[in-house]
């Protein structure tokens, strides 16, 4: 291969050696390298000799030939030559000359020559042309000069450049609608991952948190709000042009596996013009990121970047919990009724200590005295300071990030090394991440140009795998308040908070099974679930210019990322012992476990393994000065594949690895048989998913004058559909644009440095692949537990009619700079007309099904975005500049398939899907609320326009349009002001955030979830006691028996719909950045501070409740300190 | 280089995304479909025997009880019923049928001929099955003069979902669960190809319960008869543990087929309590007395069923056993005027059911007298079963048979009158509103 004899020399002074270095070899390239900057790592401290060594570069750059005099030295002065490129010895056209002070002005021509005319002899001529470092050097009239000009991939970079993945576009000549964030505003933010640091910084992005289980696992950010109603509703995410597989494993959330610190900067394509090129993939807009490269011609670099991040405790008393005396009052009052008189005695059924001392004291075993006694101690208790004091700690993050880069003509490089650990709030969580990646382009021949990239990211996880969180760990919603974890001198106690009523656990099988009691803070760590991630990420692209302006590319790109995984509990975890307990049997003479005595260990491997190859022609035509033709087509290929196992072992020995084995199959007795009986399962299965893609794409730019440009993009997308005619597997989808640069027309003023008129409309798509339009079984890896048989099941009816979601996107943007770009920014308007959307349709249940995925609505959602920045004070010592990000999104039912449907499925405390026609997708119904009956306290409402406690009509028969439409449960506005102050070397800034427009559902003291699984709510204190308590309260009054539909008719009634708009002080940073220093060869020394989730400046509702975070508590203030330092 | 993509790009989209994912096409498919238990085997309709009289509650109790449907239910209170999961568990039975009937027809019967009868047997059972059940709950007691009139059930007979189906009258009702049970019997094997499944002995009984609550007691009886030939096996509770929780084991020997009912808190081991005259109707020697019921956890006065052939409390057998075709065949030849027919059926159970040598032998020459017997030990045998609404519907229709039920609640009397009309349940909600069904009358 041609590319071996490529082998360039690196001088470098390693301990007197010289080292030769040989980058073009595909087969190690990267232990190569590593070598190599192992060697220069060491040497870094004699950073003279590193700057000798780039002086020796430069000596390539410039050299003018030997003087030649010309005959016939009378005639007019000119100074003449040719210029070059540094880098290949071509002929640069185009290269603006002149001469100091001097009027003249050449352009070199096609074969790099020039000529210009002088009036003195010798002075000094100025070369400058785009991309290249402009150059200054003497001149002799009539000695012809050969200037070599060296290309500044660094500028090229700087000019403000888009990239959609496949090709990148200068920001100028783009007609689609683009948000592009440079590595500066990406690191203002310190995170571990990267998709957090898009919040609140670039219009149209929103961000939800009010899952608290999805965080950090699922990307949790939509690009313009939400066109699709059941299928995927997240962007795409793009690395370096290759889509990252992020829908297999929502678990262990793969975003987490990229390291901010190599990311040099990310584009978010929002219309279709901008994403269409990406297909069936793109309807929810598409992420780009650019991962940092080396650049040739770079002196080496050495930048450390390390931060550390607190995080104080989550604030528990943030909960509404149930006032502790309230909760034993209301325990008493139900005790009273007599609801637990059959259920205290169910073995099965848990019971709470109030429960057991009155149980004891109705039975004779306790006096009057003695429970009054221990329950006005239990009132005294708030079980949220054990939780704060023993469950919870203040999270610590730490992350540590070196870099190494450089490169000459031929070849660069970038290597990087990334260490985080996140020591988390809950104190059994920690998270670790190590990441290496190299990047190194090579360029043999002029003409080729190899980048290769590789990564390496191994990342840990631990969790328990018992449940710890406040309101989750033990009956969950359920706990009770008084719950104790440990006595005063911090031993732990037993809890009675799980299965099984504790006068049965004490007493069955006379004793003799394992230890049946919880005492949460001795198992701690008796369970775990390690979760870890290796993942190497190959990409490899070769660019080969087959003619001039005619490029040729490949890219093969291979990702694989296993996952094993550990769950395993030990004997000193109470969920274990009791599962070890009801598969046991046990007579008079012995207790015989028919799950073997020891540990349970469960482990699962997945494997991904993504390839991707893509074949593409770039093509560019300039006709004179004024006409331009891009050209773009290519065609590509791709598989994601999955393999999964899990197996499950029992009496597991974590020292030695044994386990016993297990007689699946056998129906055994649960509990001796008090439960019946059971057969043992083996949960152990195997899963495989294979997604293939193909794709060809042509996308064409042509621009007149650089002033008025049109667009068009068509792409055919096809896949591995199942379950649909072959026909339907593929879908093409198109877009055309135009833009109008209108401050290059003579008629605008010149106070316009920008003004670009852009329209665009494209065609986009998207499937959901969980329906079909043939019936699809799935068989079921593990015998039914019932029969023990294999099986199989059909999950959704098959939908003959089943099509492809459409989705039509307009977009008219303005860019515009103003007062020599004081003022800068763009605002946009978009209309998405979204048709055929699959969502789902009640059905008949005589169909054997209640629903099933239609195509049935359309949605128009449309918007606005605003970006403004504002320089306003540019000295040379102080600078304030603010930026306004500003988003409007509403999306609207304009169809839907069903007209008639009860309320009480679109009702939630969480934004959910409401697809009727005319309302907002997202809409927050309620029922109507009549106040509570004035004689006893009972919510009332409205059954045909009369105020009715009519419960089950109420909740269970109301139409959702005879409901209150509270409106946009999502926000209808927002963005965020950042203003960013510099005193010399000292930067300040802060964001300011908003969300507006919206509303939420708040949560209050539900009666029937208090009754049936003891689950309080601080607004118990609130509730009705006696007549006129209505003129100031709607907590309806305590009662019993406790009706649902009652307690979902308020919980869900327009009582406690609340207004949900806020701003707040979401961040500040400060940074002092030292410059360099040279002495101790430091090029750059910044120091920062960063803190999060400040303060709330202003908020509609007056509860106190932040509705981003739903019912969970607010993510707690984080404080970071950084330090980042360049070497050079 | 776009022809790097023409290599056999169909073929390379044709690949499947999930190994576990099918498109039913084979035997095999078909028999998975039907194999699943959850699906095929439980979930039957609960309401009848929440409103019969089996079981009371005690007020507290009632009151505990956290589905609404149930506590209605439970004193024939005449609300709409707002959970339609059990009505959409049986339809999801018969969508499965259909499907699998529906892959069969697509199929060469003869490439594996006896698999295919087998699955085609066992198709036509569980629909049929369904759809008695469905009978069973949701109309009114079977009349032959005025069953093409009455209201039966909607009867789909195609996997078609976005066919609107209406209800049928009560004699198409009858006709289709009668004619798919046929088809079954022709089909099914002698013996059972898996636990879950049905085998021809389960389908004679099957038709024998239909032709009973039709009061088509000659036809009843035959059938009966034909279930005996295949199988006879009786328990002998002397054999069984009464001491246990639950002494049936899941699957015995006794069951033609399983199948249970949606679960009912109502029917719970800590809530519900065995009818007291019920309970009076055992005798000292009678093992069932012992092995039906225990002393009741939350309140030692009264006693609670135990005797469950599912081998757990709160979602009642509603399948088909030995005993029951017993039963039937003793209170058809009752019927029929074959008094040692009767005699001899009602004799062979009863001795599996006392203790050892205890028994004593009926020999009831008075057919009324025999047939009060016969009635009486199908009532102290088949109860927790599905089996009391639908008798109470039948034997009302007899003025010397009729009960009037009574519930009381702190305090408050209902009553259910003899052939009322809400011896037909309401259908649930969603089934009238999205469906368009006609609601029952009242």
């Amino acid at each position: 291969m041609a590319l071996a004899q490529h082998i360039f020399k690196m001088q470098k002074f390693c301990n007197g050696e010289r080292i030769a270095f040989l980058a073009g070899v595909v087969s190690e390239p990267a232990t190569a390298i590593l070598n190599v900057f192992i060697c220069l790592f060491k040497d870094l401290k004699s950073t003279s000799m590193l700057l000798t060594c780039i002086a020796l570069f430069h000596m390539f750059s410039l050299s003018a030939q030997t003087p030649r005099r010309d005959s016939g030295a009378n005639g007019p002065l000119t100074a003449s030559g040719i210029v070059v490129s540094a880098i290949d010895g071509k002929p640069l056209q185009g290269v603006s000359v002149s001469v100091e002070d001097q009027k003249g002005r050449a352009n070199t021509k096609s074969d790099g020559s020039f000529s210009i005319p002088v009036t003195a002899s010798t002075g000094k001529a100025k070369f400058s042309h785009v991309g290249f470092k402009p150059l200054t050097l003497p001149y002799s009239a009539g000695v012809s000069l050969r200037v070599k000009l060296i290309p500044l991939e660094n500028q090229l970079e700087e000019v403000e450049v888009v990239s959609t993945g496949y090709q990148k576009i200068p920001k100028e000549r783009a007609t689609g609608s683009f948000e592009f964030i440079d590595n500066k505003l990406l690191n203002r933010k310190v995170s571990t991952d990267i998709l957090s640091r898009l919040e609140d910084i670039v219009p149209s992005i929103s961000t939800s948190k009010y899952s608290a289980s999805n965080r950090g696992k699922l990307p949790n950010i939509n690009v313009r709000g939400v066109s699709s109603i059941n299928s995927n509703i997240w962007p795409l995410i793009v690395i370096d042009g290759v889509p990252y597989v992020n829908n297999f494993d929502n678990l262990t959330g793969y975003f987490n596996n990229i390291n901010p610190n190599d990311i040099e900067n990310i584009s978010v394509l929002k219309d279709a013009a901008a994403a269409s090129i990406w297909g069936a993939q793109s309807g929810n807009g598409v992420i780009v990121i650019t991962t940092k490269k080396g650049k040739f011609n770079q002196p080496l670099q050495l930048t450390f970047n390390s931060n550390l991040t607190i995080a104080q405790k989550p604030d528990l008393y943030y909960m509404p919990q149930m006032n502790t005396s309230d909760y034993i009052d209301a325990e008493v009052f139900l005790f009273s009724k007599g609801y637990y008189n059959s259920n205290m005695n169910r073995y099965s059924y848990n019971i709470t200590p109030v429960i057991q001392l009155l149980k004891k004291q109705r039975l004779g075993q306790l006096s009057q005295a003695d429970v009054d006694a221990e329950l006005n101690r239990l009132r005294k208790i708030d079980m949220r300071s054990d939780f704060l004091k023993y469950i919870y700690r203040p999270a610590v993050n730490q992350q540590y990030n070196m870099q190494l880069k450089g490169g000459n003509e031929k070849v660069n490089t970038l290597i990087s090394l990334g260490y985080d650990k996140n020591l988390k709030n809950l104190v059994t969580s920690s998270y670790e991440r190590l990441t290496v990646k190299n990047n190194t382009q090579i360029r043999p021949i002029s003409k080729l140009l190899i980048d290769l990239g590789i990564t390496y990211t191994e990342a840990k996880s631990r969790d328990a795998d018992a449940n710890w969180d406040y309101n989750v760990m033990g009956r969950g919603m359920g706990n009770f308040p008084y719950m104790e974890l440990a006595d005063k001198n911090g031993n732990s106690m037993v809890v009675d908070a799980i299965g099984y009523n504790p006068a049965f656990r004490d007493t069955v099988a006379g004793g003799r099974l394992l230890d049946w009691k919880f005492r949460p803070l001795d198992e701690l760590n008796e369970t775990s679930r390690i979760g870890r991630v290796r993942e190497i990420m190959f990409n490899a692209v070769l660019k080969y210019e087959l003619l001039p302006k005619l490029n040729i590319s490949a890219n093969y790109s291979y990702q694989r990322a296993s996952q094993p995984m550990e769950i395993w509990r030990g004997l000193g975890s109470v969920e274990h012992r009791a599962t070890l307990n009801y598969y046991a049997s046990w007579d008079a003479d012995k207790v015989t476990y028919n799950l073997p005595l020891g540990d349970y260990m469960n482990k699962q491997q997945m494997d991904n393994t993504t390839q991707l190859a893509r074949a593409q022609v770039d093509y560019e035509k300039l006709w004179g000065e004024d006409h331009r033709l891009n050209m773009l087509a290519g065609a590509e290929i791709r598989q994601v594949k999955s393999d999964g196992t899990s197996n499950v072992y029992y009496g597991y020995n974590k020292d030695n690895g044994n386990f016993t084995p297990v007689q699946w199959g056998k129906t055994v007795p649960l509990l001796n048989g008090i439960a019946g009986s059971g057969i043992l399962r083996d949960f152990s299965s195997i899963s495989g998913f294979t997604n293939r893609y193909t794709a060809i794409f042509l996308n064409s730019n042509y621009a007149f004058k650089d002033r008025y440009i049109v667009s068009g993009s068509i792409r055919k997308d096809a896949s591995n559909l199942f379950g649909v005619k072959t026909n339907d597997k593929g879908k093409p989808f198109w877009s055309i644009g135009g833009s109008w640069v209108i401050n290059k027309e003579e008629f605008i003023p010149s106070v316009f440095d920008l003004l670009k008129l852009r329209v665009t409309y494209g065609y986009n798509g998207n499937i959901n692949n969980s329906t079909s339009a043939y019936p699809i079984m799935y068989r079921e890896s593990m015998p039914h537990y019932i029969s023990n048989e294999p099986y199989g099941y059909i999950q959704s009816p098959p939908n003959p009619s089943l099509r492809w979601e459409r989705i039509g996107t307009y977009n008219f943007g303005l860019d515009y700079g103003l007062l020599k770009n004081r003022i800068t920014g763009s605002i946009e308007y978009y209309v998405k007309d979204a048709k055929d959307l699959i969502a789902l349709g009640q059905l008949d249940p005589s169909t054997g099904f209640s629903a099933m995925l239609l195509n049935s609505a359309n949605i128009r959602g449309k918007g606005v975005d605003l970006s403004l920045q504002s320089v306003n004070i540019q000295k040379r010592s102080f600078s304030w500049l603010t930026n306004l990000v500003f988003s409007y999104n509403r999306n609207i039912v304009k169809k839907s398939y069903n007209e008639n449907v009860l309320g009480d499925s679109y009702v939630s405390t969480n934004p959910i899907v409401t697809p009727f026609e005319g309302m907002d997708l997202y809409s927050l119904l309620s029922f109507k609320w009549a106040g509570l009956d004035p004689q006893t306290g009972a919510p009332q409402g409205y059954v045909d326009g009369e105020i009715s406690k009519d419960y089950i009509t109420l909740y269970g028969n109301t139409s959702v349009w005879e409901m209150d439409n509270n409106g946009s449960s999502v926000p209808v506005y927002f963005g965020s002001i950042r203003n960013t102050f510099r005193y010399r070397k000292l930067e300040l800034s802060f964001n300011i955030s908003y969300q507006l427009g919206h509303k939420f559902q708040r949560t209050s003291f539900e009666n029937y979830r208090f009754v049936s699984m003891g689950a309080g709510h601080a607004d118990f204190a609130k509730r009705w006691q006696k007549p006129g308590d209505e003129l100031h309260t709607n907590v309806p009054a305590l009662s019993y028996p406790a009706n649902m539909f009652a307690t979902n008719f308020y919980a869900f009634s327009s009582a406690l719909v609340t207004p949900a708009d806020q701003i707040k002080l979401r961040d500040l940073q400060l940074s002092y950045s030292f410059g360099s220093i040279k002495k101790i060869g430091i090029q750059n020394l910044n120091i920062y501070g960063y803190a999060q989730n400040i303060t709330t400046l202003w908020r509609a509702n007056k509860y106190g409740i932040d509705p981003e975070f739903g019912f969970n508590w607010p993510d707690p203030l984080t404080i970071s300190l950084g330090l980042n330092l360049t070497l050079q | 280089m776009i022809g790097f993509l023409g290599i056999s790009c169909k073929d390379y989209l044709d690949y499947k995304p999930n190994i576990k994912m099918a498109i039913p096409t084979t035997l095999e498919d078909a028999e998975l479909l039907l194999n699943n238990y959850s699906a095929m085997n439980t979930g039957y309709p609960n309401q009848g025997e929440i409103s019969s009289d089996d079981y009371f509650l005690s007020y507290d109790n009632w009151l505990a009880i956290s589905e609404i449907d149930h506590r209605n239910l439970y004193c024939w209170n005449e609300a709409p019923l707002t959970n339609a999961l059990s009505w959409q568990n049986t339809y999801k039975v018969v969508y499965i049928a259909n499907q699998v009937i529906e892959l069969l027809n697509k199929l060469d019967p003869t490439a594996n001929a006896a698999k295919w009868k087998q699955l085609n047997g066992a198709a036509h059972f569980f629909r049929a099955f369904a759809f008695q059940q469905l009978v069973a709950t949701y109309t009114v007691a079977f009349k032959r003069e005025s069953a093409s009139t009455e209201l039966g059930i909607p009867i789909r007979v195609t996997p078609n979902i976005d066919e609107s189906t209406p209800r049928s009258s009560l004699s198409a009702s009858y006709d289709q669960v009668i004619s798919d049970f046929k088809v079954s019997a022709n089909n099914l094997p002698n013996v059972a190809a898996g636990k879950s499944m049905p085998n021809k002995a389960a389908a004679y009984a099957a038709l024998a319960r239909v032709f009973l609550d039709m009061q088509e007691y000659v036809q009843a009886q035959k059938y009966a008869d034909s279930a005996l030939k295949e199988n006879d096996f009786l328990l002998d509770y002397n054999n069984i543990d009464s001491d246990s929780n639950l002494p049936f084991q899941r699957f015995g020997k006794e069951v033609l087929f399983p199948a249970t009912a949606s679960f009912s808190e109502a029917f719970g081991e800590y809530y519900c309590l065995t009818d007291t005259s019920l309970y009076a109707l055992y005798q000292q020697n009678d093992l069932r007395k012992a092995l039906f019921f225990k002393s009741s956890p939350s309140d030692p006065d009264y006693t609670v069923f135990k005797g469950s052939y599912d081998n757990s409390f709160g979602s009642p057998f509603v399948g088909l056993t030995t005993a029951e075709v017993y039963l039937i065949r003793a209170e058809c030849a009752a019927r029929n005027r074959q008094l040692d027919i009767a005699n001899t059926a009602i004799n062979t159970l009863l001795a599996k059911r006392w203790a050892k040598d205890t028994y004593t032998y009926i020999n009831e020459k008075n057919p009324d007298k025999l047939l009060a017997v016969i009635l009486q030990e199908r009532r102290k045998e088949l109860l927790f079963r599905g089996l009391r609404w639908p008798d109470l519907k039948r034997l009302n229709l007899d003025s010397k048979y009729q009960t009037t039920l009574t519930r009381r609640l702190n305090g408050i009397i209902y009553h259910l009158e003899p052939n009322s009309l809400s011896y037909g349940i309401l259908l649930p909600l969603s089934a009238i509103n999205v469906g368009g069904l006609i609601q029952n009358r009242r």
